[in-house]
């Protein structure tokens, strides 16, 4: 198929803004009387609040409001379970939440009347251990409930009891994960507007899904959603970070805003936004699987426990991806997982990109080399010998059977570009010297989009201006990963436009149709598909209007470089020229696209049903140079091949390989955000470590693309695939090179030089 | 005139409103200085690169009252090159110190300490003389400056001393400056002996990060090739920068080849008082002490 618009390496429509710094940020936005609020929060985890006393900050110069839990007209909120106080009223559950904001002329204002707000607290003792918050009787965190539990997510396939019976060899594993900060480059920030036009609020800001966030703002003000507006600026980075904290600081700078009929922006600090926003989960994970001789697996049983924090958050839904995708991409018989998330007093956990998988990854693919060393078999040999093909059966029971399942194909290609088994045995010898070298792989299949979570639509409204330019209107949102650039293309491509005649226009919940939330690496597949029905819609429009003015068939004409062309492609008129005159004509110039994803399903009981309607596949293979007398890790190089059904970017799709290997290269062996007793270690970068320039390797990405037949042109997923997989790879290369097997992330260097030696065995029958 | 950057209107930053009640001094000469600590009675905050001091103030800059602004004191930027000794001003940059051939040649082990330190950004700000007064027990430069033997030229109203480095640091973030004294310059003797050196920095990752632990070593070489003088420090596992003066003395009079590396590990690792903290924990420390003491040594006799 030849393309002109997709499937080009388009440069991003939205580079020039950025570059020349004319883009607008959220902590940008100024307005008349705008004023400065800062967060008050908790001194302790866990405790009562027994008084609050304003009455010295109040009297500071130039302080104009300040809010506590009593002026807020609903406190609790969430998208999943209403919980998450927005500001912490008779209790603080966690050492982020809020007491009190206050709102000053300046900045500094805010700051001083913080420090002289003062609140009279009774030091509760917490649950800081998600496996202490389980058991039966322990104190509830939140006391509406029966218990800690958020969540069980159980599925039973096959005959457990029966699949180990028939196993040869059985091993039994324990892996856990650390909490993780999603480190977007730009803190939260919002501005609240009262009054504006017809909205009661108006909040601008680095809002990852306004839609949510309206959702969230309407309820605890209880006002109307059309009364509230959201508009989102550019955004600097979110990996999934920007939703509840950033909705609650939303609903709190519009109360203030409310209150002093003024604008009123809350800007984080980084320490602000560490000790605030929510993480990505920790996970305590047992692992049980079985095998024959021969390598063929027969039974996998495993219990993931995620700590959810102090509030519910994500957590249902980020712990059901997880017990989808916890057996892997192996087909086995005979399953039974159990994934539950528990209240503690630690931090809340929620989205971050992988959403689920990267902890059950890091397990299941550790898992499945322990496995090989066991069977002494080659990590390919066993992984080829178990993996989905077409029309296999997955763990929850789906035949896959709507797509080109290409496990085989992305393993064998990276595996062969990485030059892996030559390598793998290679380093598997006795190596000479201090620094010792080995290499590492994993694989994955994922569901692409929000699967059974919800209902998965979205909206694209297109208007075709009189000269022929376009403004594009969309539900999902730009939040860096290059979104606007890939619907400029898929637009372009069936109107025979050039990107930059495009103009897609802020999200802002005014215009744009809502499409739920810009997450599950959704938006290329759900959203492609609805700028291609908006964008086809327009098309028939422009056909009819050209076939019956100029006596053509619709089925000759077709539009090209920003040309009409009709019977024996003769070129009949420009679109601009068209357009001028189907607008005088009275041709209805703007469509709508709404897109609803094909039919999915799910029993909550016994975690069966067909979850996603596709899914994609990747394998990233790691080469290591481990220091054993240091414990210092060097990854030379990554080879990350993804399926993407088709790449409409390939550009971009580099992009998000490059940039889903470097954060997952941060989750394996550098990245944890240490908690004692709910107060959080490291609030900044000097002591969260995250990837520098330095630690970068060498990255080779291999696209792979059977097209989808429920993909925009065939494309797909790929940003959380990206990152998925670089851990466990990492950890199999780790084991290869040092022989040393580290079953608890971050795999640094404290874990190479004093963690416990961990012996092979404990296969047996 | 300089644009103003956007979107920081609000953040505390350094500007003349701030100072109407306190004072920021910025000598240009070692007189101006010299005069300012004589006439001033109150506290001075002392700012020389201001990479640790702006980032440990953030948002809180108006906490501190009155400034004294080493910058642009040019008689605290020279390398002066002597027969016998280099003398540093400690406000000549860790960039300068790494880019620098003679320091390269003459004293290799700062000279990749320095270009150790942190980042492009906080080498070209930071200073010798920041690293030193800040006295990490972390700081980079600082078991360089212990085994080269460096001295302190420390200036003051009432006139200067000199130190030894290794006298300076009395725990962490604590030295032997007293009120109105500031460091001038270093200076490091020159001799014609043969220098074996190493450095080793451990870290969580490769740029910008400060060491879990670290390892100075240099031996100077008699004419019939026995260790004359030995200096082996470790920075990051103990309140100071910690010379091991037990293993310096096993290696003495020895012949570079028949080291007893062993020994002189053991020692090291016995020595130190590593503690937990978010860079290692003391396990990890006292093990790797062990294994960078081994590593160092071998080093030396390959070179």
């Amino acid at each position: 198929m030849e393309f002109n618009h997709v499937h080009k390496s388009k440069k991003r429509v939205d580079v020039y803004e950025k570059v020349t710094g004319r883009a607008k940020y959220g902590a940008d936005m100024r307005f008349p009387d705008m004023l400065y609020a800062q967060t008050l929060y908790t001194k302790y985890p866990y405790a009562e609040i027994k008084n609050i006393d304003l009455d010295k900050a109040k009297k500071q110069t130039d302080v104009e409001a300040i809010i506590t839990a009593e002026d807020v007209p609903n406190n609790k909120f969430g998208v999943i379970i209403e919980n998450q106080q927005v500001l912490a009223e008779d209790k603080s559950l966690f050492i982020g939440d809020g007491i009190a904001v206050v709102a000053a002329k300046t900045a500094k204002a805010a700051a001083r009347a913080i420090e002289l707000i003062d609140v009279e607290y009774k030091e509760l003792e917490g649950i800081y251990d998600p496996l202490k918050a389980r058991k039966e009787g322990s104190q509830l965190i939140h006391e509406e409930n029966e218990s800690n539990q958020v969540i069980h997510h159980p599925l039973r396939k096959g005959n457990i009891k029966q699949g180990f019976l028939e196993s040869d060899v059985i091993i039994k594993r324990e892996y856990d994960t650390p909490f993780i900060e999603q480190s977007y480059i730009e803190p939260e920030a919002v501005v609240a507007v009262p009054y504006q036009e017809n909205s009661t609020i108006t909040v601008y800001g680095s809002i990852q899904n306004p839609f949510a966030t309206q959702g969230a703002v309407a309820s605890v003000l209880k006002e109307k959603l059309n009364k509230i507006r959201i508009v989102q600026n550019h955004m600097g980075g979110s990996f999934g970070g920007k939703d509840e904290v950033v909705s609650s600081m939303a609903a709190r700078a519009a109360i203030l805003a409310l209150k002093t009929k003024k604008p009123v922006r809350l800007v984080n600090t980084r320490d602000q936004s560490i000790k605030e926003s929510y993480k990505r989960h920790p996970y305590k994970m047992k692992y049980k699987i079985g095998a024959t001789h021969d390598g063929q697996l027969k039974a996998m049983q495993i219990e993931a426990v995620a700590d959810s924090g102090a509030y519910a958050c994500q957590t249902p839904f980020v712990t059901w991806r997880s017990v989808v995708q916890a057996t892997g991409p192996y087909e086995v018989a005979n399953v039974k997982t159990d994934t539950y998330g528990f209240y503690t007093n630690n931090i809340y956990t929620g989205a971050m990109r992988g959403y689920g998988s990267p902890q059950v990854i890091f397990a299941q693919e550790s898992l499945m080399d322990e496995l090989a060393e066991e069977l002494d078999m080659d990590p390919v040999e066993l992984r080829l010998k178990n993996i989905y093909h077409n029309n296999s059966i997955t763990a929850s029971g789906q035949k896959l059977d709507s797509h080109q399942v290409s496990l085989e194909e992305v393993l064998t290609k990276a595996v062969e570009k990485s030059d892996f088994i030559e390598k793998y045995n290679r380093y598997k010898k006795e190596q000479t010297g201090d620094k010792k070298r080995g290499i590492g792989l994993s694989i994955s299949f994922r569901g692409c989009s929000l699967g059974a979570e919800a209902i998965d639509a979205a909206g694209i409204i297109l208007s075709l201006k009189k000269d022929g330019s376009v403004n594009l209107y969309s539900g999902l949102a730009e939040n860096g990963q290059g979104l606007k650039t890939v619907y400029c293309q898929i637009a372009g491509e069936i109107l025979g436009l050039d990107i930059d005649r495009i103009n897609f226009m802020e999200v802002d919940t005014l215009i744009s149709p809502d499409s739920g939330s810009t997450v599950a690496s959704r938006a290329t597949l759900i959203g492609g598909n609805a700028v291609k029905k908006a964008a086809n819609n327009l098309k028939n429009r422009i056909k009819k209007f050209i076939a019956e003015s100029y006596e053509q068939t619709e089925d000759d004409i077709v539009l090209k470089d920003g040309k009409i062309y009709g019977k024996k492609s003769i070129e009949i008129m420009s679109i601009a020229k068209m357009s001028s005159m189907a607008a005088m004509e009275g041709v209805c110039l703007t469509s709508y696209g709404w897109y609803v994803s094909p039919e999915i399903s799910w029993d909550e009981e016994i975690g069966q049903g067909n979850p996603y309607f596709t899914y994609v596949y990747g394998c990233q293979v790691a080469e290591v140079e481990v220091d054993i007398k240091t414990g210092e890790i060097n990854v030379l190089k990554m080879t990350a091949a993804h399926d993407v059904g088709r790449a409409i970017n390939p550009a971009n799709v580099k992009g998000q390989i490059y940039g889903g290997v470097m954060m997952g290269l941060g989750y394996g062996i550098m990245e944890e955000l240490k908690t004692n007793q709910g107060y959080i270690q490291n609030t900044n970068f000097d002591e969260y470590l995250i990837p520098t320039v330095k630690d970068m390797p060498d990255i080779d990405p291999i696209i792979v693309e059977n097209p989808d037949p429920d993909g925009p042109f065939g494309a797909k997923s790929i940003g959380e695939p990206t990152l998925e997989l670089g851990a466990a790879a990492i950890a199999n290369a780790v084991a290869n090179a040092a022989d040393k097997r580290i079953r608890s992330l971050p795999i640094n260097l404290e874990q190479i030089i004093v963690g416990r030696k961990l012996s092979k065995g404990g296969g047996q029958k | 005139m300089k644009k103003q950057s956007k979107g920081v209107k609000d953040r505390p930053r350094i500007s003349g409103k701030d100072f109407n009640q306190y004072k920021y001094f910025r000598p240009k000469s070692k007189k101006e200085l010299i005069r300012i600590i004589n006439g001033f009675q109150e506290d001075l905050t002392i700012i020389a690169g201001g990479t640790d001091l702006l980032v440990a103030n953030y948002q809180k800059l108006y906490e501190i009252k009155n400034w004294l602004d080493l910058n642009l004191l040019d008689e605290l930027k020279n390398i002066k090159m002597f027969d016998d000794k280099v003398e540093i001003g400690s406000m000549v940059t860790h960039q300068r110190l790494s880019k620098l051939d003679q320091i390269k040649e003459l004293f290799p082990v700062l000279h990749q300490a320095a270009a150790d330190v942190g980042s492009p950004q906080i080498r070209s700000r930071g200073t010798i003389g920041g690293n030193i007064v800040t006295s990490s027990p972390a700081g980079d430069l600082l078991p360089p400056l212990l085994i080269y033997d460096a001295k302190l030229k420390i200036i003051s109203g009432e006139g200067s001393r000199v130190v030894d480095a290794n006298e300076f640091f009395t725990g962490p973030k604590k030295n032997i400056l007293k009120k109105g004294e500031i460091l001038e310059k270093i200076i490091i003797p020159l001799k014609e002996d043969i220098y074996k050196g190493a450095w080793i920095k451990v870290g969580k990752r490769k740029a910008l990060i400060i060491s879990s632990i670290s390892l100075a070593l240099n031996l100077s070489m008699d004419r019939s090739n026995l260790i004359k003088k030995a200096r082996i420090c470790i920075g990051s596992a103990a309140p100071v920068p910690l010379r091991i003066k037990t293993a310096e003395q096993a290696i003495l009079k020895e012949e570079l080849t028949k080291i007893n590396i062993e020994e002189v590990a053991q020692i090291v690792s016995e020595k130190i008082s590593p503690i937990d903290d978010i860079r290692g924990t003391a396990k990890y420390r006292r093990q790797v002490a062990l294994n960078i003491t081994r590593k160092a040594l071998s080093e030396v006799m390959n070179q």
